[in-house]
């Protein structure tokens, strides 16, 4: 990348970062520095282009052409009207609303927490107990998680954190929507989620995605998740936005021995979207499930990447993807799955499988299975297909008229991901998202 | 006036020819059975008058009420009142059986312009059918065809036949497979359909069906074409002698006039 290239690319990016550094003055010092040395490094990646493996089915054009400024602050009126009848803003647990990278107190629940859990905004914990955060905000692998990931860092300016201490269990899913109203002007934010669960701790998290008005968006999400051993988190990711948003996000997990981690990514808006999901397995008899459905029409792109990385023996991990892709939507998949020498005994299995509704839709998947150890089972499968024309006609011959029979079929072949999700608020919501045409 | 006429029928599956002239005329109120060699045709004949569409017809028409049936799309016969058991119904995991069953019946409903059915009242329509065909409640709560046994998936056809009500059902080997009380009980769904106003084909290998299922009419199909009509004795003769007497005839020259 030429540097004259680079500087007019970011120079939006450093405009606002002239900006929002001066504000910022009364964080604490350590967060500071985080700050300055995710920017640095975002500049120094700068944007990437077609040229990088990682990047080439993912046109970022729109990112560089587009000069995306900070978010004005939430209007408050229309996004209560929104969430007032919201079936995730309505489910038991605790809920925390941001709109435009702001907490919005007055639309959040915060029920009071039995002792060892704390469910908080960041920007809060920052002021009243920044000793909770220090040890997990930004620790992990921030040189190899990309631009994106060092982008929010830089920007992150509020959140939502759950800290278990050992042995606490949350009995009601913890909810945290990003909103991002784009009303008039494209802007960019930044959500952040950050889960460090002690020990045999235990929780499940939704975080939603979604966007009132119809402006360019630009959402750079990152995530993190430190499990202790014994640890049990799911995470569900809904990303709902609206069709002209970017969503580029990087979930980070480290697990530790005999934790159970599960992440149920759900990316059913947006016109380019990119997720990068990356799970360490740092001691033994883990489990890890990487479940993911993804749903494309127009001209959308969506690009899943995970990556998985075995580092210890006896640890199994389970991927199921599964894609519909219509009208002239491309998919990208790309599953990595790194096996260490010492990771002997390991049971990794990934599975693809796309279902390509018209004939411009496309689709691009690449397992990766790199393995270093001898004694393991790691099997991986994708198939790509159409609708089965038995299955139509059958369902056809009984009076059911094509448009329906067809998402009939495209709901069975979405339930068998969204049926994974351990919340049926959850899953019976996404069901219900799903088009009726395709 | 005549429920369905079919009038020298041809149709192929890409370059075979499959059916070679079929004539055929059912009137309200009969049941007609169709017996024949495997592979001569008798499930091509089903699927092409429910609206499959990887049969191409090359020649001939069928009228059903009058008007031309092979125009229609799948649903649209269906609404019409044609409903076929399949040979070999499909498994549709992740699709619910009651789910399915109410969309049908609506789509139905709605092409007659009669009100769609709550969920109460398609329930109990959907209860008195099970328990009339003797079939488990459970059958609701889980996907269509999935994981069913052979008995079960025709047992499953039977119920929907039952629930939705045809003028015009087309049976295609609902009896292969059955044990005797599974073949009682979709004798006796087939029992309750009949009316004046409704007609059944059947499709069968054995005349035990027809035991439960007294036939007006039996027609021999082979290599495409009906060769010989008559009643119920026609089913004795080819189940105690087989086809053969049948084929040298056919080869003399003694087919239907
Ligand atoms: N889609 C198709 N493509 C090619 N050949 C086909 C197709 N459908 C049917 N055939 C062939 O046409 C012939 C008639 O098939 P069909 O299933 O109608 O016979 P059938 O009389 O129902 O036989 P059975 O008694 O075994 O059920 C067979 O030779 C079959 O292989
Ligand atoms: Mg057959």
């Amino acid at each position: 990348m030429s540097t004259s290239q680079t500087q007019t690319e970011l120079a939006p990016y450093l405009q606002a970062w002239q900006n929002f550094l001066p504000d910022r003055a009364g964080e604490p010092a350590w967060l500071g520095t985080l700050r300055r040395n995710a920017f640095e490094q975002f500049e120094q990646q700068g944007i990437p282009d077609r040229t990088q493996e990682d990047w080439r089915f993912f046109p970022l054009n729109a990112l560089r052409t587009t000069a995306f400024a900070r978010p004005l602050p939430p209007a408050l009126p229309s996004l209560q009207q929104m969430l007032q009848n919201h079936p995730l803003a309505n489910q038991p647990g605790p809920l925390l609303v941001f709109c435009n990278g702001t907490f919005v107190p007055a639309l959040s629940r915060l029920e009071s927490m039995a002792a060892g859990i704390r469910v908080q905004n960041i920007s809060t914990l920052l002021t009243d107990s920044p000793e909770l955060l220090q040890p997990w905000l930004a620790q992990q692998n921030e040189r190899q998680a990309g631009p994106f990931a060092a982008l929010n860092t830089a920007f992150m300016e509020d959140g939502a954190a759950l800290v278990l201490e050992k042995n606490c269990r949350l009995q009601q899913p913890v909810t945290v929507l990003f909103i991002s109203q784009t009303l008039h002007q494209s802007s960019f934010t930044t959500p952040r989620l950050l889960v460090a669960a002690g020990e045999n701790s235990q929780a499940a998290l939704v975080e939603v995605f979604l966007s009132e008005g119809e402006q360019t968006a630009f959402t750079c999400s990152a995530t993190e998740f430190a499990l202790a051993a014994g640890a049990q988190i799911d995470h569900v990711r809904i990303a709902q936005e609206n069709l002209q948003t970017i969503h580029i996000s990087s979930t980070r997990a480290e697990l530790q021995g005999n934790s159970r981690f599960a992440s149920h990514n759900m990316a059913l808006g947006g016109m380019l979207t990119r997720n990068d999901i990356t799970v360490g397995l740092r001691g033994s008899g883990i489990h890890a499930t990487l479940n993911g459905l993804y749903l494309a029409g127009g001209n959308s792109v969506i690009d899943n990447h995970t990556a998985i990385d075995h580092a210890m023996p006896h640890c199994e991990s389970h991927e199921l993807y599964r894609g519909i892709l219509y009208g002239r939507a491309q998919g990208v998949f790309n599953g990595k799955i790194f096996v260490q020498l010492d990771a002997q005994k390991t049971d990794a299995k990934q599975t693809n499988q796309a279902l390509l509704l018209s004939k411009d839709a496309r689709l691009n998947t690449k397992p990766q299975l790199e393995i270093f150890a001898d004694d393991v089972k790691c099997t991986h499968g994708a198939t790509v297909g159409q609708l089965s024309r038995e299955s139509l006609f059958y369902l056809r011959s009984r009076g059911i008229g094509e448009e329906e029979a067809r998402a009939m079929l495209v709901q069975a072949f979405a339930a068998d991901v969204t049926g994974r999700i351990p919340l049926e608020t959850v899953s019976n919501y996404l069901q219900q998202m799903l088009p009726l045409r395709f | 006036m005549t429920l369905l006429e079919i009038k020298n029928l041809h149709a192929a599956a890409g370059e075979k020819t499959i059916l070679r002239g079929i004539n055929l005329v059912i009137n309200p109120g009969e049941v007609h059975a169709i017996m024949g060699l495997n592979g001569s045709g008798k499930s091509t004949l089903a699927n092409v008058l429910s609206g499959k569409d990887e049969y191409e017809v090359t020649q001939g028409e069928v009228l059903y009420e009058g008007e031309d049936l092979l125009e229609k799309s799948p649903e649209e016969r269906a609404r019409a009142g044609i409903f076929m058991a399949f040979q070999y119904p499909v498994e549709l995991p992740g699709v619910n059986n009651t789910y399915f069953l109410k969309a049908a019946v609506n789509a139905i409903r709605r092409e007659r312009g009669e009100q769609e059915l709550d969920a109460y009242d398609f329930m109990k329509l959907v209860r008195e059918k099970l328990k009339v065909l003797d079939i488990d409640e459970s059958l609701l709560k889980r996907d269509v065809n999935t994981g069913f046994s052979g008995g079960e998936k025709k047992r499953n056809e039977i119920f929907q036949m039952a629930v939705l009500n045809p003028r015009l059902a087309i049976l295609d080997e609902t009896d292969s497979g059955l044990d005797i009380d599974a073949l009682k009980a979709v004798g006796s769904g087939v029992t309750k359909l009949r009316s004046p106003e409704r007609a059944v084909l059947v499709i069968t290998h054995y005349q035990r069906l027809l035991n439960h299922i007294e036939p007006d009419f039996v027609h021999i199909q082979m290599d495409g074409r009906i060769v010989r009509s008559g009643d119920r004795s026609l089913a004795l003769r080819v189940e105690e002698e087989g086809y053969s007497w049948l084929e040298e005839e056919v080869r003399n020259g003694l087919v239907n006039a």
